[in-house]
């Protein structure tokens, strides 16, 4: 069963404790004097075990369908001895305790929620265990280092007596988690990498599971936007008349940048939004287009404008004395995210307090929305639901914002719901980019050095300026530098191009906003270094497996690649069909996939996408399947039509009919191979879509011999069948 | 206005204009919130319902076009979420966000009650939803499961 919970429930938080405390930011074990001990009890934030018997695991990561709700409960449950029947998950409400390992507030993103909860979350499973042994020793008058924990009860070996979990909790929640404990080793794991059932899917298939485009309450009112035909645009003067004689409409409510007409249900509001009058004053830069963004970075590109970020050798002096420089430049266009729930957020003010139900990726900077409205960080108490799709879109806060201002002003609870239309135009975008990659040869053949020139628009400039220290954010160079940025943020190449080795960043920044989009920085970046050791193979006349072998810097990425080869049976596609191949490493993870398609003249199917993935270790197999197969769609998707123009301010897009989605009939045949090489663990959710516009790219070129560098496909008059 | 709309073998008397699309009727007014919005030009199928047993988009379907019909919605699909697609959905453990997944099972419910043993190529043509979560595999999977099984 899946449950949102809808009060603090009394759970007592822990001492304060620093952000970034991997073992013990769980929070403290909370003293219940109440609580009857065999009527179970809460141990801390994160378990409660019920009277009979139920393990109630909190779990704080957002579920946007990576399937973090099962494979988090895994880790925990596989240390406290519990059997998975037992195992309850419900989200908490947003809470300290829950902040995440490496960033210090509760978020999901960056495929690091695995990563970072591995240690913490089997920590805390295994002092829960413990302390449960302590219980049971203390009552038993025992030492409870001979105490074993069997499937939910604490037996005595000796003398055969056993207690169960609920009636120990209250006992065992007196305790300080005990530090330094052994956790199991990878041959004693029960739970961990197992393909359990997922504990979301049962409501997933009945309509029952909750949504923020579900949320219910007395007197909420639908808020519907209509915004400024520009980003910089701004409100002048609204004319509401109309708008309050349609039915069901209630009132009307103008913010900033954005007029919301408020009534009982989503039809009333919108008819209300037709009869709306609003004058607008559409701002500097209002007139902006995607062409003069494309214009600026091309010309830093290949001006070489950037700032340096690696410098390794004279790489300039390495290309000029080469005898051949291999010299490609590379274009990126900017991407929507088209969550399949459109953005919503639901939010009532009061004086005393903010409340909001939210699908958010990032509950820890809801702090930012009672600033916003007046209220003190402390106030806002944050209900997360399930995620339609998260895809870094539901890490920014812009829709609980407007909730929240428009719930202050009207008075009563509201849920603000965007079209589709309004989702696809007021998003943050992934980045418009370009790169110029050269690498020189000498005689010999041999590669002397790899110079790259990249232009594009900073998401972090905006987002987390001090990130963005030096003007080179990080997302604009990972995958494609080898170095550590001035703000202190290491970016990784899993490829040494010899001697010499020179990478520089532009960054230009414009109206456009931009935003974090599933695989961020490597979404970009995995299309401008894989294509461009395609082109780098093909100049070169090798293969383009070997070539990479020959470049890699590590034995796992040589791994991961022979193995796919292998697997894809490279190099000898079925009769008629061609390949493509591109490999990545991101988030800690090593994927590649070979593509297979069959052409026919600028119309292409797709046959078979192959991928060969190490994660470390897979804690539920089954769902790094899915995550590896679903990153390749939004990639496949991507590549052929992912494409968002601005023209003279405005987004040229707005639904699925000008933003086109791949569809079932289209979906090639997958084959995933799933290595756990038992290096560092490695997260999931965003690693299956960087390599999959160069491979597919690929497969294009070795069919057509058109050398591939601007995206989507359709833009070059390729279509599917 | 009232309009009478009968859902999930159940009546209902709607105080609703006659040109409310069935899909915010279902959700707003009688709360079935089971049957998602995802696009409100029928271009994505998230909210497909049954209207006579056929499946049909209801963010296009004007409330005064379904008066006297039999409309279904996930929540009416089966008595205890035990439907053979449903059954086959879980043990192929199809969802990811599952926000679409309503959808998808209702437009593979209708094809199945019309083509018991569909054809991949009849799987194609019917299915026709968009999932954002690329869940088509396993939902092409779920589907000959069901078929299977039923
Ligand atoms: S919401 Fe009806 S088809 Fe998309
Ligand atoms: S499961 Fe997420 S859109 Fe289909």
């Amino acid at each position: 069963m899946t449950t949102i919970e809808t009060s603090r429930r009394g759970f007592v938080k822990g001492a304060a404790l620093a952000a970034g405390s991997l073992v013990l930011g769980f929070g403290l074990p909370a003293f219940n004097k109440a609580a009857k001990a065999a009527s179970g009890g809460t141990l801390n934030a994160w378990l409660e075990i019920t009277g009979d018997g139920r393990v109630r695991i909190a779990q704080p990561q957002a579920e946007m369908g990576q399937g973090i709700w099962t494979s988090m409960a895994q880790m925990i449950a596989e240390e406290l001895e519990v059997d998975w029947a037992q195992v309850e998950i419900f989200s908490p409400v947003a809470a300290p305790d829950f902040a995440h390992p490496f960033y210090g507030f509760q978020t999901t993103a960056e495929s690091f929620s695995i990563r970072a909860f591995w240690k913490p979350a089997r920590t805390v499973g295994a002092q829960a265990r413990e302390m449960l042994k302590m219980a049971a020793g203390e009552i038993w008058g025992v030492y409870p280092g001979g105490l074993q924990a069997e499937a939910g009860h604490i037996v005595n070996p000796l003398t055969g007596q056993k207690a169960p979990y609920a009636a120990l909790v209250v006992q065992a929640a007196k305790y300080s988690p005990p530090e330094n404990i052994q956790l199991k080793r990878p041959d004693q794991w029960k739970i961990i990498g197992k393909s359990i059932a997922r504990a979301d899917t049962p409501d997933k298939v009945n309509g029952s599971a909750v949504y923020g485009i579900d949320v219910k309450m007395a007197g909420l009112l639908t808020a519907v936007p209509l915004f400024p035909p520009s980003f910089t645009g701004k409100v002048k003067s609204v004319d509401d008349s109309a708008a309050l004689k349609v039915k069901g409409v209630r009132q009307v409510v103008a913010l900033e940048d954005a007029v919301y007409v408020l009534a009982e249900g989503y039809w009333s509001a919108r008819q209300g939004r037709e009869a709306l009058t609003v004058d607008w004053d559409l701002g500097e830069g209002g007139d902006f287009s995607t062409d003069e963004a494309f214009a600026a970075f091309r010309k830093a590109a290949a001006e070489g404008q950037g700032a340096v970020v690696e410098e390794r050798g004279d790489t300039v002096t390495a290309l000029a004395g080469a005898a051949k420089v291999v010299d490609v430049t590379l274009e990126a266009p900017y991407l929507a995210h088209a969550t399949m729930e459109p953005m919503n957020a639901t939010a009532h003010y009061t004086p005393a307090k903010l409340t909001i139900w939210v699908p958010t990726q990032a509950q820890g900077l809801m702090g930012f929305v009672a600033g916003a409205v007046g209220l003190e960080a402390g106030q806002v108490e944050c209900h997360t639901t399930f995620l339609g799709c998260g895809l870094g879109r539901r890490f920014e806060i812009d829709l609980p914002i407007h909730a929240a201002l428009v719930s202050k002003a009207a008075g009563v609870p509201v849920k603000v719901l965007w079209s589709r239309e309004d989702d696809t135009r007021r998003d943050f975008y992934r980045p418009g980019a370009v790169a110029r990659l050269r690498a020189g040869v000498d005689s010999k053949g041999k590669i002397v050095g790899m110079l790259a020139d990249i232009s594009g628009s900073s998401i972090l400039a905006r987002a987390v300026p001090s990130l963005a220290k030096g003007d080179i954010d990080h997302t604009n160079v990972d995958g494609i530098a080898e170095a550590t940025t001035p703000a202190g943020v290491p970016v990784h190449r899993q490829y040494d191009f010899g001697a010499t080795a020179r990478v520089a960043y532009a960054m230009v920044n414009s109206p456009i906003p931009v935003g974090f989009w599933r695989s961020v920085a490597h979404s970009q970046n995995a299309w401008f270094m894989e294509a461009f050791v395609n082109e780098l193979a093909a100049d070169l006349e090798q293969d383009p497996v070997a070539l990479r072998l020959s470049l890699m810097k590590s034995e796992r990425n040589r791994t991961v690649l022979k193995r796919l080869g292998e697997r894809a049976n490279w190099g000898n596609p079925a009769a008629g069909n061609v390949q493509g191949l591109a490999i990545h490493e991101a988030f800690g993870t090593v994927l590649g996939h070979v593509i297979e398609i069959a052409m026919n003249k600028r119309t292409l199917k797709l046959v078979k996408v192959t991928s060969v993935v190490d994660v470390g270790w897979a804690v539920n197999p089954d769902t790094v399947e899915a995550q590896v197969t679903s990153g390749a769609i939004t990639g496949l998707t991507a590549a052929l039509w992912g494409e968002v123009t601005m023209t003279k301010g405005e987004i040229d897009q707005g639904n699925f009919d000008s933003y086109r989605m791949l569809k079932l009939a289209q979906t090639p045949v997958f084959d995933v191979e799933i290595l756990q090489l038992g290096g560092e663990i490695g997260g999931i959710g965003e690693p299956g879509t960087p390599p999959v516009a160069p491979a597919l790219a690929h497969a294009v070129f070795n069919a057509t011999g058109e050398r591939i560098r601007k995206l989507p496909l359709a833009a070059l008059g390729f279509d599917l069948m | 206005m009232s309009v009478s709309l009968k859902v999930n073998g159940v009546d209902h008397e709607l105080d609703a204009d006659e040109q409310t699309p069935l899909l915010w009727a279902l959700r707003d007014v009688l709360g079935l919130t089971g049957t998602k919005f995802g696009c409100g030009i029928a271009a994505c199928g998230a909210c497909t319902v049954h209207v006579d047993g056929k499946a049909l988009r209801s963010c296009v379907v004007p409330i005064a076009s379904v008066v006297g019909a039999e409309i279904t919605t996930i929540e009416g699909l089966s008595e205890a979420s035990d439907h053979p697609l449903q059954e086959a959905w879980r043990s192929g453990e199809v969802p990811q966000c599952g926000y679409c997944q309503s959808g998808m099972l209702m437009a593979a419910s209708a094809l199945l009650a019309k083509t018991p043993d569909p054809t991949d190529q009849d799987i194609d043509n019917a299915m026709t939803n968009i999932c954002r979560c690329g869940t088509y595999p396993r939902i092409r999977a779920a589907i000959r499961q069901a078929a299977k099984n039923a």
